[in-house]
This record gives structure tokens, sequence and C-alpha cells, in this order.
């Protein structure tokens, strides 16, 4: 299993500074990454993926800075679906899907089985630009899912943005099935029904820096979650446990009429 | 769209190249205005196939140019001529015109244009690549700008040492700027043209799936394991050199690098293993038949520049193809 | 998006004018005719102020060309003197560079008070016009493309001379005409059609209509180029051709493939040759007839 850690790394990127401090998502485990826009959920994806490098203290991966890793090594443990997915040529959706495999040629079933995972086999020959913007969420996942190893780390931004509850209900559980076979899973969304479905653990970042990590049944409460994201939430009772919701009426003062 | 079997595409993209070089070699229209169909023998022979050669090279490292800029900078309009390069080799021969009537020599022709056309296109080129680094690494928006920026100040120079040539000195500088295969081309301008191109096709061809990825956003790109920014690097770098060694051979020719990428697309699919290869058989066949079309038709005042063949069916047959392509390539 | 591809022109430029067939010379006959009037009511019996720069008053012709041609027609008239505007290329070393016909510096023009102003062109220049008309001169504009023009339009420049105080003009405009008329009337000897070329790469030639033609079928010589104009021809045209000599005027290395197209090529400096001037009507047939003596010799030679 790949272990992810975050060794105090501090991220200037012009004013704004990522310093989350210690933080070691577990493996096996779905953490949930949120907290308000502009507070580091993107750096922090992008950090670990190796994008960004560390002015101080380190992102390891296996114990070797991600950074300077060799991005055909890095590819191999580590998958990741960015928060706008672009395709600049017109591919067919497997054509896609099979880019994740691009520097590790796998058999062809191993595509046909992503595609299957995420919903995709129906439209797996239509041009991706054709697709709504839900479905090529899902193609980005997809492609994620061909490339990811049992094991390895995954990175989610955002990935559930445009997708439809069914096809997200899909998602959810894919993701759960990889972080149950060993894979350490970093996923940031703002739908917090979706948090709830998605989390074992909640890192929230918040001006760049940790404001809260810890396990979801305790922090996607609507105790902790108000102080911490500045929303009022509401709970509901779902199949696996308590569903947090944004009370999107509670979260300003009435307006005067 | 969808293609299974890109090999029988590349084959029909191969078979259609291969019908324009054979109109090219055996069907040709006399200056009396007759259609004359065969082969012609020896010494006349020599010129078409000469022709045929050099159309086969530059057509090559157009499309292959082309279909490879048209993913790195994940735009269906990219052509070779956004780095700036064609500009740059206009500069060259202008001032190589100007500085022979300063000297008082014959104005350089042909293939003594070669060497000043492959001299400013490289300084195009590097100043391209220099201004287009962003966090170190070669950006497609910002390449796309410095191409512009550095084609406008080429283009600037050749009117000055243009406008600075006698009258009559002037004609060849703007013949030129049509492009043209020559029938006796210098042989050196055309063995590095035709390495050039091979050399790019097989660079793109080996690196086709590297090629494929890079179409995703960086980070995404990075992380299926693609060295993004060397790859960049190299692939410009080979373009530009490429491009380069067109218009050192033939001047300007516009639209086929263009268009080449597209017709193989639509047959061969995107994936650039098979693109690429594809793109420069295409760009081999559309420039051979644009010189074939050439010197079929004769509108009384002698043959038309390839430039105005290239422009006139290449841009036809451009916006043919855009109403027909999946709207919306771009993310 | 599309980039700047470089090419900025919307046809090819060749070197020199084409033919056209508009009737130019009534209108300005006519205005000649009133100008002359004028000038020489105005004007009788003064003689010309020579290389004077400073405006002086009466009659001194001062001369600006935007053109070469025109240029040297004008010192062959015997106004050489009289020229104090002048482009880049023309042959006066004396007269003040103005610009050029496209890109003329109307400050300057005015400032060097012109009675004459002599263009080719096929276009208006209004501003030319205003500058012209505000100097109190004469705005001429020519185009000399073919012998006819050069030689119908000898007569009323030499007129313009005159009445501008060049009084030897006319008798110097007679005198070219006839040193064109002795020149070509001497026949060449070659009578096979021959090809003339201006340009080896890519081979442009001297049609029919052009004054390299109207020259050399004036001396009894036959043109190897039916068509008109100055077309561009490949390398399999010529060598299809097959000329019996094929003559190139200018300077350069010849291509090899010249020698397949025919057995005799001649290769001739002849700036005469280059530029319909009123050189070009007395010179011109000279040096054709240095070339048919080439050819003469190359034929029986070979």
């Amino acid at each position: 299993m790949t272990a992810l850690r975050f060794q105090s790394p501090v991220i200037a990127r012009g004013a704004f500074i990522f310093a989350p401090g210690d933080v070691t998502p577990s493996a096996g485990r779905v953490t949930v990454l949120i907290g308000p826009n502009g507070g580091g959920k993107t750096t922090a994806l992008r950090a670990a993926a190796g994008m960004l490098a560390p002015e101080q203290g380190a992102i390891l991966l296996d114990g070797a800075p991600v950074h300077s890793m060799p991005a055909a090594q890095r590819a191999a443990r580590m998958a990741l679906v960015a928060q706008r997915p672009e395709v600049g040529a017109p591919f067919s959706v497997r054509d896609v899907v099979a880019l994740g495999r691009v520097r590790r040629p796998a058999a062809p079933e191993r595509i046909e089985q992503a595609l299957a995972r995420a919903g995709l086999s129906q439209l797996a020959d239509r041009p991706f630009h054709a697709l709504s913007g839900g479905q090529q969420q899902r193609v980005a996942v997809a492609r994620a899912l061909a490339q990811h190893e049992p094991g390895g780390v995954l990175l989610l931004d955002e990935a559930f943005a445009a997708v439809d509850p069914p096809e997200a209900a899909a998602l959810v559980r894919e993701i759960r099935a990889e972080a149950a076979a060993g894979a350490t899973v970093l996923a940031a969304t703002h739908d917090l029904s979706v948090a709830s479905a998605l989390a074992d653990d909640v890192w929230c970042i918040a001006g760049g820096r940790s404001t809260a990590f810890g396990a979801a049944r305790e922090l996607l409460t609507r105790a902790a979650l108000p102080s911490l994201l500045g929303v009022a939430v509401a709970e509901a009772h779902g199949t696996r446990g308590t569903i947090a919701v944004a009370d999107y009426g509670g979260i300003l003062p009435e307006a005067p009429r | 769209m969808m293609h299974r079997r890109p090999m029988i595409g590349l084959a029909l993209v191969a078979v259609a190249s291969c019908i324009a070089v054979a109109a090219r070699l055996l069907v040709v229209r006399t200056l009396d205005g007759s259609l004359l169909v065969g082969w012609p023998g020896p010494t006349l022979g020599q010129f078409r196939v000469d022709a045929v050669l050099v159309a086969c090279s530059a057509g090559a490292a157009l499309g292959a140019s082309g279909a490879i800029l048209q993913t790195l900078l994940r735009n269906p309009l990219a052509s070779p001529f956004v780095l700036g390069v064609t500009s740059g080799a206009g500069a060259g021969v202008a001032f190589a015109s100007l500085a022979a009537s300063i000297a008082g020599m014959a104005a350089p022709t042909g293939a003594a244009l070669g060497a000043p056309a492959l001299a400013g296109a490289l300084l195009a080129l590097g100043c391209v690549l220099l201004l287009a680094r962003r966090h170190g690494v070669l950006d497609p928006i910002t390449l796309i700008l410095g191409g512009v920026i550095v084609g406008a100040i080429a283009s600037a120079g050749s009117t000055v040492a243009e406008a600075l040539l006698p009258p009559e000195r002037r004609g060849l500088f703007t013949g030129w700027l049509f492009g043209r295969i020559p029938e006796v081309p210098d042989m050196g301008s055309l063995a590095a043209c035709a390495a050039a191109a091979l050399g790019l096709t097989g660079l793109g061809a080996a690196w086709g799936n590297r090629l494929d990825g890079a179409a995703l956003s960086d980070d995404e790109a990075r992380s299926i394991g693609i060295a993004l920014g060397p790859m960049r690097t190299a692939m410009f770098i080979g373009c530009g050199v490429a491009t380069a060694a067109t218009v050192a051979l033939c001047g300007p020719i516009a639209f086929v690098g263009l268009l080449a990428p597209h017709c193989a697309r639509a047959l061969v699919g995107a994936r650039n293993r098979m693109l690429v290869p594809g793109a420069a058989v295409a760009g081999a066949g559309l420039l051979t038949a644009a010189d074939a079309l050439r010197q079929w038709i004769d509108i009384g005042g002698g043959r038309l520049p390839l430039g105005a063949v290239t422009a006139v069916f290449g841009g036809v047959a451009f916006l043919v193809l855009l109403r027909r392509t999946a709207a919306g390539w771009m993310a | 998006m599309v980039s700047v591809s470089g090419i900025r022109r919307s046809g090819v430029r060749v070197h020199f004018r084409s033919i056209r067939t508009v009737d130019r010379m009534q209108p300005i006959l006519a205005s000649l005719a009133t100008a002359a009037a004028l000038a020489f009511a105005a004007a009788c019996g003064r003689a010309p102020a020579k290389g004077a720069r400073a405006p002086a008053a009466g009659s001194a012709a001062r001369i600006v060309s935007l053109s070469p041609a025109l240029t040297r027609t004008v010192c062959m008239l015997g106004g050489q003197g009289a020229v104090v505007g002048r482009t880049p290329w023309c042959e006066a070393p004396d007269a003040v560079v103005v610009g050029t016909l496209e890109d003329r510096n109307l400050e300057a023009i005015a400032a060097l008070h012109p009675t004459l102003i002599l263009r080719q062109s096929s276009t208006e220049d209004p501003a030319l016009d205003t500058v012209a008309a505000s100097s109190g001169a004469t705005l001429r504009t020519w185009h000399f493309d073919r012998v006819e023009d050069v030689r119908g339009g000898l007569d009323p420049l030499a007129k313009l001379l005159a009445a501008g105080g060049i009084p030897a003009a006319e008798a110097a405009a007679r005198d070219l005409l006839d040193r064109h008329q002795r020149a070509i009337a001497v026949p060449v000897r070659t009578t096979v059609p021959v090809l003339f070329l201006f340009s080896v790469d890519p081979p442009m030639a001297f049609g029919s209509g052009t004054y390299v033609d109207d020259l050399w079928r004036a001396m009894g010589g036959a043109n190897a180029i039916t068509r008109a104009g100055y077309p561009t021809l490949t390398a399999e045209d010529v060598i299809r051709l097959a000329p019996s000599a094929v003559v190139v005027i200018g300077r350069g290395a010849l291509p090899s493939w010249i020698g397949s197209a025919s057995p005799v090529q001649v290769q001739v400096e002849a700036p005469d040759l280059l530029e319909p001037s009123a050189r070009m009507l007395v010179d011109g047939p000279g040096s054709l007839h240095r070339v048919d003596d080439s050819i003469t010799a190359a034929r029986s030679g070979g």
C-alpha cells in the first residue's frame, strides 16, 4: 500500500501561503477535503500530485518527495482527476479513458472494465466533446480508475460537481471499492451529501491551513461543520449513517423586507 | 468517426497521395493549351520527378508539423506558420535581396534564397521559444502569442527591406512570397527537408501515445506520466526546424499544414501514432496535387503561383471540413 | 486560431507594368495644348534657368519625376538640369530624392516649387493633385509600356518641357525618334522564333504586346511566345517549346536545363531593354542587334 504524507510543506503562490502542517491521509480510507473556495483544496491535491514544489518541508510518496519523482514512476502509483477535464483533441470516450494507460500499456479489458465501472459502456464510442459536463467528468474518473493500481493514491478534485445523483452514487461506490482494496483516496468536494456518502475521514483546509482532520462521523455533523465551513447544516439519516446537508436558507440572516 | 482499423485509413491516404503523384508525373498542360498524358522521357521527366520529391518532402514536413502542433496546442486551427517561422524566413529573404542590391550583385533567386530563408526562420523560432517559456516550461497559449508577435515584427522588417529594394527587384521577393515547387531544386535543401520530414514523422509516431496524453490539461497530462516540458520543447523545435526547411526550399506555402492533419484525422483517427504519419502522407499528396493543379490551370497569363492554388482550393476545402467536423474540439 | 502567413499581396506583381488598352492620350493632348498656349503666352523668349534650386521667377522648368523611366526620358530630351526631384532609383544625381511613386514626400515635393510633376501609374493620387495645384505645377501621368507608348509620348513630353523653358526639347525629341527609326530600319538576320526571358528561376518571358516583342518584330524577328504579356513558364514548357534561341536579358547564372531547351543561349546585360523609356527606343534596337549577332554566330558556328 502506498503511503502519502504531507510533511509540513510550505508552498507560496503569490500572496497565498499553503502550509497545512503535518498531515497523513490514511491508506485504505477515503479522506474528503472540504473548505471554502480559494482555501487550498486544489493546491493540496496538486501538491500531492507532484505539480508543485514546496519551498520548505516535503510531500512524500512512500518516503520519496513526489515533486522530484520521474513522471512515469509517479504515474504508476498515483492518479489525478483535475477540476475541469480538458481534452484538446477529438478523441472518443474510450480513447480518453485509454490515456490513463499511455505509459504502462495494459490489456484492453482493463479499459473496458474502467468504462463499465463509471457507467460509460454505452458511451464508449462517442466523441468526448459530444458528452455533457457531468458525463465528461465521469470519463475523467474512469481514466483515473484505468490508470490506478490497487493500493495506490487516487486524487479527485471536485469530481462530482456536475454529476447527477444516480451517476454520482455509482462513482461513490467505485471509489469506496478502491479504498477498500487499499488505496489512499483524497477527494475534494463542495457537496456535503456526497461527502457524507464518501468519507471515512475529513480534512478541512481554509486559508492554506488545516483547520480540522478527523473521522467523518465526528466532523460531518451539525455540531462541527458550521464553525469549519461557515454554513448552516442540517442532518438527515441515510443508509450509511448521518448525512450532512447544507441548509442554504439558514446560512445568511433573513433579508430585511 | 470511430476508427477500429486506422491501418485501413492510412492505406487510403497513401493511395490518394499516390494518385496525386501519378497525376503530377504523367499529366501536364502544354503552353499551347493541350493536356498531355504520358511519360515524357528522361530529360523532361527528371523535372517532374524532382518536383514530386520536393512536393512530397515539403508536404510531409508541413503535414507532420501541423498534426503535432494541433495536438500540442490543443487547437484545430493551429498550423506550422503559427510559430512565426514563415515570417522570419521572409525577413531573411528580403534582407538578403536588399544586401545583394546594395552590393550591386545580381538578385539571389531560387536556390540561393534557401540559406537566408533558413537563417531567418531559425532566428524567429529561437525568439518565439524564448518568449514562450512560462514557469520554465513552454506554454501553448504564450507560444501562439509569441509566434504572432515575432511574425509581425519579422513581417515589418520584410516590408522595410522590400521598400528599400529598387522596383525591378521587388517582383522576385513578391514571387517568393507565393511559394513554389522548384523544378530544379537545390539538392542540399531538398535533402534537409526530406530528412526533417522523415525525422519529425518518425518521432511523432514513436511518441504518439505521449502526444495523445498532451491533449489533456497540463496537470492531468503530467499525472498520467508524461514529461510535458521536455516533450513540448523537443516537438516545438522539431516542428520549427521542419517548417524552416520547407520554407527554405519552397517559400511559404499556406494551408497544407493546416489541412493535411484534418484530412488524415477523418480517415485515420485522432490517435497520434497513426495521425502523424497519416498527416505526413496526406500533406505530401495535397501539395503534389496542388502542384499538379497549378500545372493544369492556365488562365492566359501563364500559370498561377502555387500559393494561389493552395489558398483557393485549400481554403474552400477547409471550410467544408470545418462544417462537417464535430463542433467544439476545444474544451 | 489562424496565424500571419506572410502573404500580403493580392496578385503577382510583374517587374514591369502590364499592358493597358485604354486610350489615355486624348485628354492629355487637350490639356497640353491649353497649357502650352498659356505657357507660351506668359513666357515667350525667356531662357531656361539652369540648375537653379531657389524658386526662380518666370519660365524656368523645375521637374519632379516619380518614375525612373520618365526621368531618363526627360534627361535624354535635354532636361537633366531641370530635374529637381526624383526617386532613389532615378539617374539624376543633382536632384533631391523625394520618395517613391507609392510613398512620396509631399512636403518635400512642394518645397521644391515644381513646375512639372511626372509619374507613371494606373491609379489617381488626389493628394499629389492638390500639391500640384497649390504649387501651380502641371501634373502628368504617363504609361510607358509598349514602343508606341514611348514613341507617342516623346512629342507631348517635349512640348511640356519646351513650354517649361527647355526649347531644345522638341528638337531632341525629333532627333531621338530619328535615331530610333534608323536603328529599327536595319533588319535582324534571325527570323526563326526566339524566346526572350527576363528571369530564369522561374522562367518569365516577354510575350506578344511587350516592348521587346515590338522592337524585335519591327526588325523582322519572330517571338517564340505568342501569348500576350509576361507569362511565367516552367522549365518543361521552355524545353518543350524548343525555341531556336533563348535570350536571357539580365545578370545571374543560367541554370543547366537551358542547354536542353535550345542549342543557342545568349545572355545579354542590357539595362536599356529592362525599362520602357526613351533609352529603350534608342539603344534597345542596338542591344537586340548584338543579340542577333550572337545568335547568328552561334548558329553558324554550331
